[in-house]
């Protein structure tokens, strides 16, 4: 059976000749120059990609700073303060709610 | 590579790489896509290489790969029905033969399917099927050795339907 087989090569050999034969599009081939552009394009992206990574990588530890030395600041200005009256309640809250804000905004986006 | 020399590539290899791809994967839905994206993967490659001549089995290598990917995302059976809208119009008589070659060679594995295209049609040898496949030269040797025995066997079954082998 094995050699049977062995003899067969020839004639698996022409089926797949015929097979590939068979044509396999309805239609031309995209444009290779459009092609090449699309290339061109997706390579410029990637370059630019790599370019900002770092960027943007850095920005949550940038924010981050940010966002901590307003705090720091907060504190230091209320130790400072004359007596808490309704203008200082409002504008410390008003301040932490937009430490708050810009904190999710940073992370939903990183 | 500049444009005028992909130009160039392209045009001689584009047609040879929808074969191997739309019948070693079976769905012909995916074969636009997976063809655009092998020539995308070779021109976004960091060094490519200069000698055209490496460029070809690149090409069919990164087909290949990426066909290995689709089957493992979807992990479907190929769907010959799906090549009934790819031939020209013609007779009856030869597109039922045509079709029933195509389903034949669906019975394969696909891996044997890519291994049989690759070394008959390509005419690629072990090491570059292995190479193309992610295989050491000698596996392909055996890889290679059954799946032309199990088309053998189809084929001989084909011939005369009252017997089964392999």
């Amino acid at each position: 059976m094995t050699d049977d087989l062995f003899d067969r090569d020839d004639e698996v050999r022409a089926w797949m000749r015929a097979l590939a034969a068979i044509p396999v599009d309805d239609g031309p081939p995209p444009d290779g120059q459009q092609l090449w552009l699309k290339a061109e394009l997706l390579k410029q992206w990637d370059a630019q990609r790599r370019t900002v990574a770092p960027i943007e990588r850095a920005e949550p530890i940038q924010v981050t700073i940010g966002l901590v030395g307003v705090v720091a600041l907060l504190a230091t200005l209320w130790e400072y303060a004359p007596g808490p009256n309704l203008t200082l309640v409002f504008a410390t809250i008003l301040s932490l709610m937009l430490i708050v804000g810009v904190a999710a905004i940073t992370l939903r986006q990183s | 590579m500049d444009e005028q020399a992909f130009v160039s590539f392209y045009a001689g290899t584009v047609r040879p790489l929808r074969a191997y791809v739309a019948r070693t994967l079976g769905d012909l839905t995916q074969v636009d896509d997976i063809v655009q994206e092998s020539y995308l993967k070779l021109l976004r490659m960091a060094a490519p290489p200069d000698d055209p001549a490496e460029l070809r089995p690149l090409l069919f290598r990164i087909a290949s790969n990426l066909m290995t990917d689709e089957w493992r995302r979807t992990r479907r059976d190929s769907r010959v029905a799906d090549a009934h809208g790819s031939a020209p119009a013609e007779r009856p008589g030869d597109m039922a033969l045509k079709l029933d070659m195509i389903r034949m060679f669906q019975q394969l594995t696909p891996q044997q399917r890519q291994m049989m295209w690759l070394a008959y049609v390509e005419g690629a040898d072990h090491r570059e099927i292995g190479a193309a496949l992610g295989l050491r030269e000698g596996s392909v040797r055996v890889l290679l050795h059954r799946a032309r025995r199990k088309l053998a066997s189809l084929l001989q079954t084909a011939a005369s339907p009252g017997r089964a082998h392999d």
